[in-house]
């Protein structure tokens, strides 16, 4: 799981999601049926966080955001397609329910969780695509998300929020195209195409949650995802291939300061406003240590 | 890393580092000791010392220290299940230790039968260690079969151990023996490729010289 272009080639005679699960089974000795059922409780635990993210009886207890995704679905559509808005508006609410300490499937993390389930729930709902083909999905956005992780990172520690929101786009996309019956080289021409429209993105959390700007960087790479598989659906090219972009996405990352890998000390974090937020936050913190002694 | 790595884990959020990693560190917490819990004392350090309000780090331990695993979202309210025990719990912050990771903790607990202080690191994409264990410094992994053996430093005692699980037709997949001084204490950490047999604690427990065993099981 080393490189796009390797499975791309093998995928000539089958599909790219044959190809990952095979790939797979080498490295782990996991049977295709085994990891197709691990990808089944993903896909399902993934909905159920939606499903529960968006009752009535969720209640937010995120510190600066809260229901945005819920009013943005309740809003009237106005540039957005159908499918987009919902992927949108569903990447918030998890990442709003991921604030909020509720359960939820790391994809490729817990900051990024919110994107390929929003779209993949929102492409299911609007296109009605079978569990079984949304699960193969899942299994060529991890494909691609472990060539990321293994070129690359998939951490924001390591590599800014690219590898984290922008990984997550990619890996969307790239389901995307498979799901519409792309062919193998579309997606890899997808996921080129995402890694490069967000390369360098920071990660800039405030005051180190994973709220803001984290839940509308979901939001954005939802969106994301849909022009670069479109535009690749189309038959549009990267002109880099996919290894070359993960390879300078890794590269960029590891040339990012510090500040701007998750330390909460650059971007949007060190801003007036963020600043502000972090003190009161460390008011909260004291206040806590203070109250917490149950002797 | 193969795609296992990538799709999960399935957990709370916001932070596989600063949730699952640390529920999971309070998970193995409560294998190590034994007996009904009456107290913890609980200290972050490094970075957690600053950001482990935000991430709800202080749930997350709280939870892991009461079993609940890092998909269960009663660590939300584990501070209520905690004082509905009886549990007394407090939390402090220390930034002046230097610890062996960012994001690291240390955890001193009180049972009706022992006490037990471990120091617990969050490497990150939710995985725990245990990293200083009776006073040892040691390495014990989440997501691994483990076996720790307090025992006198004595010739041949990692034969007789390795013997015994061996008998059991386990396989040892690392081993790593730590003591003190000569003749003193000494701790053996085994991970096993099988999940351990309760009758193998047993035995190893018998083996003269060996003072203490413990497990930790792969979840």
């Amino acid at each position: 799981m080393n490189s796009i272009e390797e499975i791309v080639k093998e995928a000539e005679s089958s599909s790219f999601f044959d190809v990952v699960l095979k790939k797979n089974s080498e490295l782990t000795g996991k049977t295709p049926d085994d990891t197709v059922e691990f990808f089944k409780k993903i896909w399902f635990t993934m909905k159920d966080s939606l499903r529960r993210a968006l009752s009535p009886e969720f209640k937010s207890s995120a510190i600066l955001v809260k229901g945005d995704g819920k009013r943005f679905l309740g809003s009237e559509g106005l540039f957005l397609s159908p499918v987009v808005k919902k992927a949108v508006g569903y990447a918030m609410v998890i990442g709003e329910a991921n604030a909020s300490m509720c359960r939820i499937v790391a994809f490729p993390t817990a900051g990024a969780s919110g994107t390929v389930p929003g779209v993949l729930i929102a492409y299911q709902e609007e296109f009605g695509e079978r569990d079984e083909r949304m699960i193969e999905g899942l299994v060529v956005a991890s494909g691609v998300g472990a060539v990321i992780g293994n070129r690359a990172t998939l951490s924001g520690a390591e590599g800014g929020c690219q590898a984290e929101c922008g990984a997550a786009a990619a890996m969307a996309a790239a389901a995307l195209v498979h799901l519409n019956n792309g062919s193998p080289s579309m997606i890899q021409h997808a996921v080129a195409i995402a890694l490069k429209n967000i390369m360098g993105l920071v990660c800039d959390p405030v005051a180190g949650l994973v709220e803001v700007p984290c839940i509308k960087r979901n939001a954005m790479a939802a969106s994301l995802a849909f022009l670069s598989s479109e535009l690749a659906l189309s038959g549009i090219k990267s002109v880099i291939p996919a290894d070359e972009v993960i390879d300078a996405m890794g590269n960029v990352g590891r040339k990012l300061p510090e500040e701007l890998r998750e330390t909460a000390l650059g971007g949007v974090a060190a801003t007036p406003t963020g600043r502000r937020i972090a003190k009161k936050l460390t008011r909260m913190r004291n206040k806590f240590l203070k109250n917490s002694k149950s002797d | 890393m193969n795609i296992f790595d990538v799709a999960g884990p399935i957990t709370l959020g916001p932070s596989s580092s600063h949730t699952a990693g640390i529920i999971r560190i309070g998970n193995i917490f409560r294998k190590l000791i034994k007996g009904n819990l009456r107290r913890v004392d609980i200290t972050f350090y490094g970075s957690l010392a600053e950001t482990f309000f935000g991430h709800r780090s202080h749930l997350a331990i709280m939870g892991g220290i009461l079993g609940f695993k890092e998909s269960d979202e009663r660590v939300k309210n584990s501070f209520k299940y905690a004082k509905d025990k009886g549990l007394i719990f407090n939390f402090d912050v220390d930034r002046e230790f230097n610890p062996p990771h960012p994001v690291s903790l240390k955890i001193e607990g009180e049972s009706d039968l022992e006490r037990l202080e471990v120091l617990g690191v969050s490497p990150g994409g939710g995985v725990a260690e245990i990293r200083k264990l009776w006073g040892f410094p040691v390495v014990i992994r989440s997501g691994t079969n483990t076996v720790l053996v307090l025992h006198r430093d004595t010739p041949g005692l990692l034969s007789k151990i390795a013997g015994r699980v061996f008998a059991f037709g386990i396989n040892i997949g690392t081993a790593h023996l730590t003591r003190l001084k000569r003749g003193g204490d000494a701790i053996l950490v085994l991970e096993l490729d099988d999940p351990i047999d309760e009758r193998l604690v047993r035995v190893i427990e018998r083996i003269e010289g060996v003072t203490r065993v413990r497990t930790v099981e792969s979840v």
